[in-house]
């Protein structure tokens, strides 16, 4: 298993804090975000999924379970995200952590919606 | 045969003599010195006594001092005073005296010899006069280029070739030309009076007249007199002779760039002499080198004119860029818009230009709104002048009529009748002149084809004159004016409907409902121009003593999340009026908003939507939260969260939406927030979280529905250090503890 992880590009912190790194897990493209994805850090958050997008991967893994701080802004990304999957027959995974993602994603009625890669805790 | 020495040397035709004894007496002198000394006899007397015309001079001493060592001595050119004819006369011999000595070899006398070299000498010395003055001439050259090099204008470099070229020929009068326009312009004279030579201060390039032809043809013109010049250029030779002149020496000012390949012609040069002259070959190319030197130093000028110019193009340009770009924050300061007209005029000044207005078309009127001087005493005395001669509002390319028309108006060169014809009477025009306007350029305030003023940059005191670049760049700060003025403007307009959009999400009042308390709140997150997506509202339901209510939050914020809002809040009512439970009511707004979704933009809600049926021991509530924040139940003290989860709306065709039931009995409260109560954050990133709005509400427990919606609104707002990321809606509903008693 080859993991290479390197900061995608247009990392910034610029955009209230939010980081986003690109990693290549065992097929699977995985975007893991750190910090906070608001309103502020949604233009650089889109970016980075429509750049990983271009790879057209068969499975991508959006990775809020480091996020410190989400809120509807992220909520929409995934949608949207999960929404192109869709129409390109693509997979789209989101790991939600069980800290304050999983409760938002949770309080949206969204949990069972998604394909969420982890467990839920018990 | 035999020959008698001395007669031999009595007739060789130069002089010599043979002395002996130290008193250096004559045994032999011949004719040829005997002509010379034109003495009488002087055999067997000391030479002293035949040359007492020479006496004084140092001769006697010569003959003492090689009799004496016995060493000869030799000069090629002795000056000696002769008397001939009556007069002193400079003769140069070329003399040579040895001993003659005897047997022993001791020195019995002298061996005189001397011959007349004063001819030759006085050749020589024309040689070396020629030699010295053409010594002369090269240092005067030398000084010439030497001073050359530090002229820079055409100006002192014509001063120069006709002051120092004219004092060392002796020419009386000088006239230089440069090449200008096609013709040849003087830009220095002398020697000439104003009147003669101010027709000509100007010169048409043409064959047929002296200077024009050396500049056409590269080839100076010499004309030696009068006489030359009325043969060669009769036309001419009036003029010239006008100014008492004879010869005239007329040479081009050429430069040939080798590395370009081209001949550049420069200008032309006149020298003017009272008595005619013939120019040697010394002269003339004495007078071609002071040209050409003149020439080469004309070409640096140009070429450092040229790249002062384009340096100081260059430099205000980079200028230009720098102040459009500190205009530009300037602009965009939040100030109002005088302020930030007054800050960009004054920004202006002294740099830019000595003035700087700026007016701004008000309906029917164009006001001046900002002047800018660097001298606040003048800003006040235009203030004064134009109180006492209001501007007239129809002045050609004036502030407000180019603000009405939108036309740019350029006047690089402010005249005097320019000036009169605005002044309305004797004291305004003194006022206007004490101003010293010297060029002004107005242009429009323009965006979007609308003109909503203008500005005028003027020069005045520092005597600058606006040009063609200035024009454009006075053009492109407008634009930027004109730009700002209209964001703000377009920022007013948004914020007013922003403002109208935000009060149609929330209800103006609250109803009044028997045997319930309601409070609610709503902050917006910033006084901004974009509207929040939060709303509640409560109304009457389809039949009577029923009531709904509603909060919810559209994601995202702007035009579209207010349409979304607008759309959840007045579907439901509609729905309710049509009597269709929550869950229903809240399926068909999901479909709607399934319906009505922009491609690409998706945009979900979350909403709580309810019913409420108000009895006379407290009210039951029928309600489903679609993935909105759970409600808070507020019963004894305690707080539970209430409803079945369910799922948000305008995402998925089929969402969860399972009714709850809440029966509200007397002192209970249920408590609606949005998540901009939960989320909120504070200043160190800290969560507000559900746990401390329980806390909180746990605290509020025997408080009256408007006293909970204060105290939640407010610790909110606390929590964030007054500043909120969200927008805040709450909703309470009370059965209030004396319900049952009523």
């Amino acid at each position: 298993m080859s993991s290479a992880e390197r900061p995608a590009e247009g990392d910034g912190t610029d955009d209230g804090g939010l980081r986003v790194t690109r990693e290549d897990v065992a097929g699977t493209l995985v975007l893991r975000f750190t910090g906070c994805l608001d309103l502020n850090g949604l233009p650089v958050a889109e970016r980075e999924v429509r750049a990983a997008e271009e790879y057209a991967p068969a499975v991508l893994l959006l990775d809020f379970s480091t996020l410190e701080f989400v809120d509807s802004s992220g909520v929409r990304l995934v949608l949207q995200a999960e929404e192109r999957a869709a129409a390109a027959g693509r997979r789209l995974r989101v790991a939600l952590g069980t800290g304050l993602p999983r409760r938002l994603f949770q309080v949206l009625g969204l949990l069972d919606r998604l394909d969420l890669a982890e467990e839920p805790p018990a | 045969m035999r020959t008698d020495p001395a007669e031999v040397l009595a007739r060789l035709d130069f002089p010599l003599g043979i002395t002996r004894g130290p008193q250096h007496v004559v045994e032999l002198l011949n004719a040829a010195a005997r002509e010379v000394l034109g003495a009488g006899e002087v055999l067997g007397r000391p030479i002293r006594e035949g040359l007492s015309e020479a006496a004084g001079q140092g001769l006697v001493a010569l003959l003492d001092e090689v009799y004496r060592t016995g060493r000869p001595y030799q000069d090629p050119a002795q000056r000696v005073v002769l008397r001939r004819a009556g007069e002193d006369v400079e003769c140069w011999f070329s003399v040579r005296h040895r001993p003659l000595r005897g047997p022993d070899g001791e020195v019995l006398g002298l061996i005189l010899q001397a011959f007349e070299v004063t001819e030759l000498h006085r050749a020589h010395r024309h040689d070396l006069r020629l030699a010295e003055a053409a010594r002369a001439r090269s240092a005067a050259l030398q000084e010439l280029a030497e001073a050359l090099s530090s002229a820079a204008t055409p100006a002192a470099i014509g001063e120069l070739a006709a002051t120092r070229a004219a004092d060392l020929l002796g020419a009386d009068a000088a006239n230089v030309f440069v090449t200008a326009d096609g013709g040849l312009e003087q830009v220095h004279f002398r020697g000439w009076t104003q009147e003669l030579t101010a027709p000509y201060r100007r010169l048409a390039l043409q064959r047929g007249r002296p200077l024009s032809d050396a500049v056409l043809t590269g080839v100076p013109v010499w004309l030696e007199s009068a006489e030359q010049w009325r043969a060669r250029y009769p036309e001419m030779a009036p003029v010239h002779g006008a100014g008492g002149y004879e010869a005239s020496a007329c040479l081009p000012m050429r430069v040939e760039d080798r590395e370009q390949g081209e001949v550049r012609d420069l200008g032309g040069l006149v020298f003017s002499f009272r008595a005619p002259r013939q120019f040697s070959v010394d002269e003339r190319e004495y007078l071609v080198t002071i040209a050409s030197l003149c020439a080469q130093s004309l070409d640096r000028a140009r070429l450092y004119v040229a790249e002062q110019r384009a340096r100081s193009v260059a430099e205000r340009e980079r200028d230009h860029t720098a102040f459009l770009a500190e205009a530009g924050l300037l602009l965009d300061a939040p100030m109002s818009v005088e302020a930030r007209l007054q800050r960009l005029a004054d920004l202006a000044v002294p740099g830019i230009a000595d003035w700087c207005a700026v007016s701004l078309v008000r309906g029917a009127r164009v006001d001046q709104v900002a002047v800018g001087h660097s001298d606040p005493q003048k800003v006040e005395f235009v203030r004064r002048l134009q109180e006492r001669y209001p501007p007239d509002p129809h002045t050609p390319g004036g502030s407000i009529q180019v603000a009405r028309t939108g036309v740019p108006s350029f006047v690089p060169e402010i005249s005097q009748e320019l000036v009169a014809a605005a002044a309305r009477d004797a004291e305004h025009l003194e006022l206007i002149r004490s101003i010293g306007l010297r060029s002004i350029v107005t242009v429009p305030l323009q965006v979007r084809g609308r003109s909503l003023g203008s500005l005028s940059l003027v020069q005045a005191e520092s005597g600058r004159r606006f040009d063609e670049a200035d024009l454009s760049f006075a053009g492109e700060l407008a634009a930027r004016a004109a730009l700002a003025l209209d964001n703000a403007r377009l920022y007013e307009q948004q914020r007013s409907i922003a403002h109208a959009l935000q009060s149609a999400l929330v209800p103006a009042a609250l109803p009044e409902i028997p045997g319930v308390r309601l409070a609610a709140r709503y902050l917006a997150q910033a006084e901004g121009t974009e509207v929040g997506g939060d709303t509640y509202d409560v109304y009457p339901g389809a039949t009577p003593g029923q009531w709904a209510f509603m909060i919810g939050d559209v994601c995202g914020k702007g035009a579209l999340a207010a349409a979304l809002t607008a759309l959840i809040r007045y579907s439901l009512r509609a729905e309710c009026g049509h009597g269709l439970a929550p869950a229903e009511a809240l399926r068909r707004l999901n479909a709607a908003m399934l319906g009505n979704a922009l491609p690409g933009d998706l945009r979900f809600a979350t909403v709580v939507h309810g019913t409420l049926r108000v009895d006379a021991q407290g009210a039951d509530v029928t309600a489903v939260n679609a993935g909105h924040p759970s409600p808070l139940l507020l019963r004894k003290g305690a707080v539970e969260p209430v409803l079945p989860a369910g799922t948000l709306l305008g995402v998925y065709p089929d969402p969860r939406l399972v009714e709850g039931d809440v029966r509200l009995r007397p002192g209970e409260t249920m408590v609606c927030y949005t998540d901009g109560v939960t989320e909120a954050r504070g200043a160190d990133g800290g969560l507000y979280g559900s746990s401390r709005l329980s806390a909180l509400l746990s605290d509020s427990a025997g408080c009256s529905a408007e006293e909970i919606a204060e105290t939640v609104v407010a610790d909110v707002v606390a929590f964030q250090n007054g500043s909120l990321r969200d927008d805040v809606a709450v909703l309470v509903m009370q059965v209030p503890a004396d319900r049952a008693t009523e």
